[in-house]
């Protein structure tokens, strides 16, 4: 029954994801130095957060006029082909900007996140650098919105996000019952190669947990059977 | 879980909340509207924003933290808060908490609401410190070394008992003090003489005995002729070089006294062997020099006149008592006769222990003794079982089989059979010895009574001779009288033996005597060396039992200590909710990966402490990377409780002092999915998620953007109450 539910989410979350999907037509955003290109690839949004997500890639043939020209207001012509961190931050500040804009005017106002991810080596990507460092820069981004290179898994990091608080694992804690510190008093008793000294002992103090019973008591009238017991044999 | 699995109900929206003279809000029936699934609450420091968290906190709780104190306001004696809340069920309800000024710094509280709250006090605490974030929380969950008596970690809250461990601990330690002063009753005294001692004492004795036999040899001669013997008197050398008497010295004097018994006839209790008691033994050869001197007496004494049978019969012979009517010997006699009997009785009981132990004991003509048979068992059984399997077709089957249920059955009773027996044995062993010892003296009683009964019978005779003596003596005298007062009524002087022979077998008789004694003393020593056994026997036990009580009762060795009542796989799991959120929080750089180790702190307590991956511990932690670790340990917590929580509210009071703005709208998504939840959220699993969210925060620039990014999608409430200025609702 649990399983069926779980299923049944999961395809829920599937579909929505798809939903909340929007696809561009023209989605050539930046050019990158060596051939390379940034492009918006998917914008998603729900009630939760809007998450803008950009990937590195090759130039290809039919990519047309980056969208990065339509916000670039301040960079110098001869700028256009080389990355600089300002010329990053321009780029997507107005982007973000821009979205955000957008989204107040259809009355959806939610934190918004910028996840830049790469199809190409990490470690040799420019622009995953500058990401990283943009995405602990206040003082540019303000609290305006979140950005940051993407992990391995990105969907996985975008529903995180985007979807309700779906923890990776969940052991609820309980209260630890009588039952249980007996079971596991149990456990640890027989793991253990005790003498029957202490098994009798460990016994008592399961009786007085779990009976609610004065520990004191109990183990008096133990320890003083036991003597009894050693004073008989003495008396042989 | 299954919500519901402990309680049947749940607060899932507190509506509104009435206080009345608590801390700043001194005005009557001050109802704050709470009905939103996020309240934000802003405005200046000092304006009561946090002590309406506090109320909060005690009204959904029960429970307020003792630094929060005083919570009634100045000048009130008393105060209270009355939440309006909608359940799970969708009833509406009341929770109220009642409050008394006790001391400036004491608040009784009575709390009320639904019978299926929680009430006990710890699980109380557990659900404040869950939902409601103050800066203290990684304290009370992973802080290390505290030194507040007070802190109590997540297994204290957790473990569901009236008995505390520590009390366990206490009555274990208790246990032990009443063994200490068991011990100090249960030490035998121990023989400050050693055996060695003994040993020298016997051999110097033994030498003497000797000594006199050899000068004695020739009267002892004399009076063996009287039973027809003419021969020398029989003798035995018992020492030998080196102040050491034989191995054998046993065997010898058993020869001794049976080569005198063939001619002197004594009737003796025991079969005459040399594993009797040495006591026996040598009470034997005192009877026969006994009845030897009394003989050497008897012949004297005949070839006597009346006058020398007067000064003969008070020579030295003891201070005994004489009967002086043949009345009194009369009742000796009988008393003899008593003794006879009740010598006869014992007698026959020593033979019934004797023919016991001669089936059971050794037997050095037929072979092992089952009680050897037993222990050979016991130590080479198990042995002789582990058999290589090869070999195991060549013994005979019903050997094995045999073997098998023999050694097994050596265990099926407490004590084990080879132990009774053992046991059974030893007991036997003193039985023989003490109705040896018996024997003994009322063998010596015996003759005792013949010799004074002989000594009356020879006063009666002398008076018959010399009827004179009859008007001296006093005619109110009683019917015995003591030699020495007789002798002194008729004026006649104790004097010691002239007579050689008597003076040489009266030596003999105490040399025999002292050496008896100091046989006794060595069987005395032998038996405290025994009982030595039996204390070392349960000197091993007092030492288990002692061990396994100071085990259990020290908080680091006991088992109930080290165990680990929150399993190893859920704190990990709860590592995991924290860093599952820490990276939604994107913290930088600043913290990567926690994990938490257990460790136990004083008295008892077993806390988690927080480690990052590059092995860095919560105290490096700047205070905003423990800010949002903080913050990520509540939530986690939060929801990691939920199934015992019933309140599912979430309060986070000036959670914004140490945030950058990087982490604004990483935590405003991250409130947004607790608070509205995303818009596919209406199904059983979210609803493990959602929560009413307080937020308290004084930071004008932060509180302005996170509204913004708190702004409810459709069908969802954001409250903003700011305490500077009116009360709005978005």
């Amino acid at each position: 029954m649990e399983e069926t539910s779980n299923n049944n989410n999961v395809l829920m979350k599937k579909e929505f994801f798809k939903n909340m999907r929007c696809n561009f037509i023209s989605n050539l955003f930046f050019n990158l130095p060596g051939e390379r290109v940034l492009v918006l690839k998917e914008l998603y949004l729900s009630n939760i957060a809007c998450v803008v997500h950009l990937n590195e890639r090759e130039k290809q043939d039919k990519d047309r006029e980056p969208l990065s020209n339509l916000f670039e207001t301040t960079i110098g012509e001869k700028e256009k082909d080389t990355l600089s961190v300002n010329r990053v931050k321009s780029s997507l500040g107005n982007l973000m900007h821009l979205i955000a804009n957008y989204l107040e005017q259809f009355g959806l106002q939610v934190p918004q996140y910028c996840i830049v991810s790469t199809s190409l080596e990490k470690d040799t990507s420019e622009i995953i650098k500058i990401i990283k460092d943009l995405s602990n820069d206040q003082d540019w981004s303000r609290g305006n919105f979140a950005i940051m290179p993407a992990g391995k898994d990105i969907k996985k990091v975008i529903g995180k996000i985007i979807l309700d608080m779906g923890l990776d694992e969940i052991e609820f804690m309980e209260p630890i019952s009588t039952d249980i510190f007996e079971k596991r008093l149990r456990e640890e008793m027989s793991s253990k190669n005790l003498s029957e000294d202490h098994e009798e002992l460990i016994q008592i103090i399961i009786n007085s947990i779990v009976n609610k019973s004065s520990p004191e008591q109990l183990i008096e009238s133990w320890v003083k059977g036991r003597l009894k017991d050693l004073e008989n044999y003495a008396k042989r | 879980m299954q919500k519901g699995d402990f309680m049947s109900d749940r607060i899932k929206r507190v509506r509104s909340l009435r206080l009345t003279n608590i801390r700043g809000f001194t005005r009557e029936d001050i109802t704050v509207d709470t009905d939103a699934d996020i309240v934000f609450l802003s405005g200046p420091n000092g304006i009561g924003k946090t002590s309406l968290i506090d109320a909060l906190c005690l009204t959904l709780t029960g429970y307020h933290y003792d630094e929060r104190e005083p919570l009634i306001s100045v000048n009130k004696k008393e105060g209270s808060v009355i939440a309006n809340v909608i359940l799970d069920s969708g009833k509406e309800a009341e929770v109220s908490a009642s409050l008394r000024r006790r001391t400036i710094t004491k608040t009784d509280v009575q709390w009320k609401g639904e019978g299926w709250l929680q009430k006990r006090n710890a699980i109380k605490a557990l659900h404040a410190r869950a939902c409601f974030y103050y800066q203290d929380i990684l304290k009370y969950l992973f802080e290390e070394e505290s030194d507040s008596d007070d802190v109590v970690y997540l297994e204290d809250f957790l473990f569901a008992s009236d008995i505390s461990l520590a009390k366990i601990h206490q009555a274990c330690n208790h246990g032990l003090y009443i063994i200490d002063k068991f011990e100090e009753n249960i030490y035998p005294k121990f023989a400050t003489e050693s055996l060695e001692e003994i040993e020298r004492e016997s051999y110097d004795i033994a030498s003497k005995w000797e000594k006199e036999m050899e000068v004695a040899a020739n009267i002892i001669s004399q009076i063996l002729s009287d039973y027809g013997v003419e021969r020398k008197a029989p003798s035995r050398t018992f020492t030998k070089q080196g102040n050491k008497l034989r191995d054998n010295w046993k065997t010898l004097l058993v020869g001794l006294i049976k080569e005198y018994n063939e001619y002197l006839m004594i009737d003796f209790a025991h079969e005459l062997k040399s594993d009797l008691s040495a006591v026996i033994l040598l009470g034997y050869l005192k009877i026969i020099f006994k009845k030897l001197l009394n003989q050497y007496r008897v012949r004297s004494q005949s070839k006597l006149s009346p006058q020398q049978k007067i000064e003969a019969f008070f020579t030295a012979g003891g201070n005994y008592e004489i009967a002086l009517s043949k009345d009194s010997i009369k009742k000796m006699e009988q008393e003899k006769k008593k003794v006879e009997t009740k010598l006869e009785k014992i007698k026959k009981n020593q033979a019934r222990v004797e023919k016991l132990l001669k089936h059971f004991e050794s037997r050095s003509v037929d072979g092992q003794s089952l009680y050897q048979v037993l222990v050979e068992m016991r130590h080479s059984g198990p042995g002789w079982l582990e058999i290589e399997e090869e070999l195991t077709h060549e013994v005979p089957k019903a050997v094995l089989d045999w073997l098998r249920i023999s050694v097994d059955a050596l265990d099926s009773v407490k004590p084990t059979v080879d132990r009774q027996m053992e046991e059974w044995l030893q007991q036997q062993t003193d039985k023989r010895t003490s109705l040896g010892q018996e024997i003994l003296e009322l063998e010596e009683r015996r003759r005792q009574l013949e010799y004074v009964i002989d000594k009356s019978k020879e006063f009666q005779h002398i008076l018959d001779d010399f009827p004179e003596l009859i008007e001296i003596m006093p005619k109110d005298a009683s019917d015995t009288m003591r030699i020495e007062t007789l002798a002194n009524i008729l004026g006649r002087e104790i004097k010691a033996s002239e007579e050689g022979g008597e003076i040489l077998l009266n030596s003999l008789v105490n040399t025999t005597n002292t050496w008896l004694q100091l046989e006794m003393k060595r069987e005395e020593l032998e038996r405290l060396k025994t009982s030595s056994k039996i204390y070392q026997a349960i000197k091993d036990d007092l030492d288990v039992l002692k061990n396994v009580l100071t085990t259990e009762g020290d908080p680091k060795t006991s088992i109930t200590s080290t165990l680990h009542l929150i399993t190893p796989k859920k704190r990990d799991s709860f590592a995991m909710q924290i860093n599952d959120i820490l990276e939604r929080l994107h913290p930088g750089q600043g913290i990567p990966t926690v994990k938490l180790k257990t460790f136990t702190v004083k008295r008892n307590k077993k806390a988690w402490k927080i480690e990052t991956a590059d092995d860095r511990t919560l105290p490096c932690f700047s205070t905003g990377q423990k800010s949002i670790l903080g913050i990520a340990s509540l939530i986690a917590l939060n929801i990691a409780l939920q199934p015992i929580l019933w309140a599912d509210v979430l309060a986070l009071d000036d959670f914004t002092s140490s945030l950058d703005l990087n982490q604004l709208p990483r935590l405003a998504s991250l409130l947004r999915q607790i608070a509205y939840g995303s818009s596919i959220s209406n199904n059983a699993s979210s609803q493990i998620y959602k929560r009413q969210v307080f937020l308290v925060s004084h930071h004008e620039d932060l509180t302005n953007k996170l509204f913004d990014f708190l702004i409810p999608p459709p069908g969802h409430t954001m409250k903003v109450i700011n305490f500077g200025q009116v009360h709005f609702v978005v």
